[in-house]
């Protein structure tokens, strides 16, 4: 191994990793960035900027940004593509009003070049509300199966009670260290 | 046969041409577009004229009410000046705001004109449970069809002139529930939900207990809303009066001349709903956050109702 690789093996980078939750607005982002961190999820307002929160998961850091999902700035999330190593896309299941232009959103974003080849982890959010659609309604109704240049998965979950968060970025983090 | 130097300059000069031509389009779609917007005078006096013949109509034929078949004719007016508020909405982006404010009280008088004619001829229905309220049949249909998202989700849609009403054991079957497409109506759920969805609503009254989680509205036009839940994420809506319980700071955005006052809905268990939705502690009715508003000073597009003009709702 020459002296450049085995620098770059040990370098800080590898124990790190950008990881960036987009959706539309209400998707329960925060919500789901809070449950992780194990943090109060009941004053959770609408996100005006971003939140930024640094998780320790099999030791490895997570630097996960979760940036507000409003129409008006939603243009401002291409200023955070850049280095991102896992994108996490959630979806209210359970608004099926919007279920179109968050696949609209999706779409836009697996086509952006700076995001090319990302590990996309998709949280169907909101299971504990009983109109949820199940995962795989949503996976066939926004075709991921065409998803062909990038790993990716779908995880039913809820950020309220918990369920399918924990395992959904466990996949995710041996997805980004392979 | 031309030398490279040839070549370059000659496919220099053909991409210099699609370019000044793809100008030359832009800039004359330009001034299309400027010569179309470029006479507000005239569009303002058409609008005031327009208009005002608009209410004329619908003032002449309140008039005209007769006993027979009141409340169909009733319902007709309504829908006159319910159209008469679209071509304001529409025309707001040339108008004055002292003129769409004008235009809006007009709106509402007539409306209130109707009303009192209406029940001066035949008294009012009072509220009732409707029959038409979910529509299950739909849903069973489109539960084959795993590609259509155009499934039902439980709640009231597409309706007009109607009177509904739902109680706490009827909700919490639904723990979300949407209102939809509705068109002068008056919609009272009485109890508990955990996420509401409120989608093209004119002119109506929204009445509605505790959400645990978030109450999301959009395009609401002419209506009152009470609503009490975690979150409150208004959009697109425009001269609307908002009576809520919020627990976090509610957020507005792309909104005109929406007002907010305290939650202002009793009914029996309301109390205990609230608890039991966690919904407590500090009401922050008043700390609206604009997401179209990027100054210090406050947002011009709401304002707190204020309090000698609040409607407190009683329900029995």
């Amino acid at each position: 191994m020459g002296l450049l690789s085995l620098l770059r093996s040990l370098k800080r980078d590898e124990r790190e990793a950008r990881i960036l939750v987009l959706g539309l607005d209400n998707a329960g982002k925060t919500t789901i960035l809070k449950a992780l961190s194990e943090e109060d999820i009941t004053q959770i307002m609408p996100t005006q900027g971003f939140n930024i929160k640094s998780l320790v998961k099999e030791g490895f850091k997570l630097n996960v940004w979760d940036i507000g999902g409003q129409s008006t700035i939603r243009p401002y999330w291409r200023n955070y593509f850049e280095h991102t190593n896992g994108l996490v896309f959630v979806i209210d299941s359970a608004d099926r009003n919007r279920l179109v232009e968050s696949n609209q959103e999706l779409q836009q974003l697996l086509e952006d070049d700076k995001l090319a080849g990302v590990p996309t982890l998709i949280f169907a959010n909101k299971q504990d509300l009983l109109q949820a659609l199940p995962a795989d309604e949503i996976s066939d109704t926004m075709n991921l199966h065409l998803i062909r240049d990038r790993p990716w998965c779908i995880m039913a979950s809820s950020a309220k009670t918990g369920e399918g968060l924990q395992e959904g970025m466990e996949w995710l983090v041996q997805t980004i260290q392979k | 046969m031309e030398t490279e130097g040839e070549a370059a300059r000659r496919r220099f000069e053909e991409r210099h041409l699609i370019n000044m031509e793809e100008l030359n389009r832009i800039k004359s779609e330009y001034e299309k577009k400027r010569e179309a917007e470029s006479a507000p005078e005239e569009n303002v006096n058409l609008f005031d004229t327009t208009f005002a013949e608009k209410i004329k109509k619908i003032k002449d034929s309140i008039v005209l009410l007769t006993t027979e078949n009141v409340n169909t004719q009733a319902e007709e007016l309504k829908k006159q000046v319910a159209e008469c508020s679209d071509y304001l909405n529409q025309s707001v982006h040339f108008l004055n705001s002292y003129t769409i404010l004008q235009g809006q009280l007009k709106m509402n008088s007539l409306l209130e004109e109707i009303s009192s004619a209406q029940s001066a001829l035949a008294p009012r229905k009072k509220f009732a449970f409707s029959k038409r309220t979910v529509k299950k049949e739909a849903q069973a249909e489109n539960h084959v069809q795993n590609k259509e998202i155009t499934i039902q989700l439980e709640g009231i849609q597409d309706q007009v002139n109607g009177d509904f009403r739902k109680e706490d054991s009827e909700l919490s079957q639904y723990n979300c529930f949407q209102l939809k497409n509705l068109t002068n109506c008056r919609v009272l759920l009485l109890g508990r939900l955990k996420a509401v969805h409120m989608l093209n609503l004119k002119a109506c009254e929204i009445y509605i207990g505790p959400v645990a989680g978030a109450a999301h509205i959009t395009e609401c036009v002419d209506c009152k809303i009470y609503v009490a839940a975690h979150q409150i994420r208004i959009h697109q809506s425009l001269n609307t009066d908002f009576y809520i319980f919020v627990a976090t700071n509610p957020i507005v955005e792309s909104v005109k001349n929406v007002r907010f006052a305290p939650y202002g809905l009793v009914y029996s268990d309301i109390a205990n709903h609230m608890n039991l939705s966690g919904l407590a502690g500090v009401n922050k009715w008043d700390q609206v956050q604009d997401f179209k508003w990027l100054k210090q000073e406050k947002s011009p597009n709401w304002d707190v109702l204020p309090e000698d003009i609040r409607i407190q709702k009683k329900i029995e």
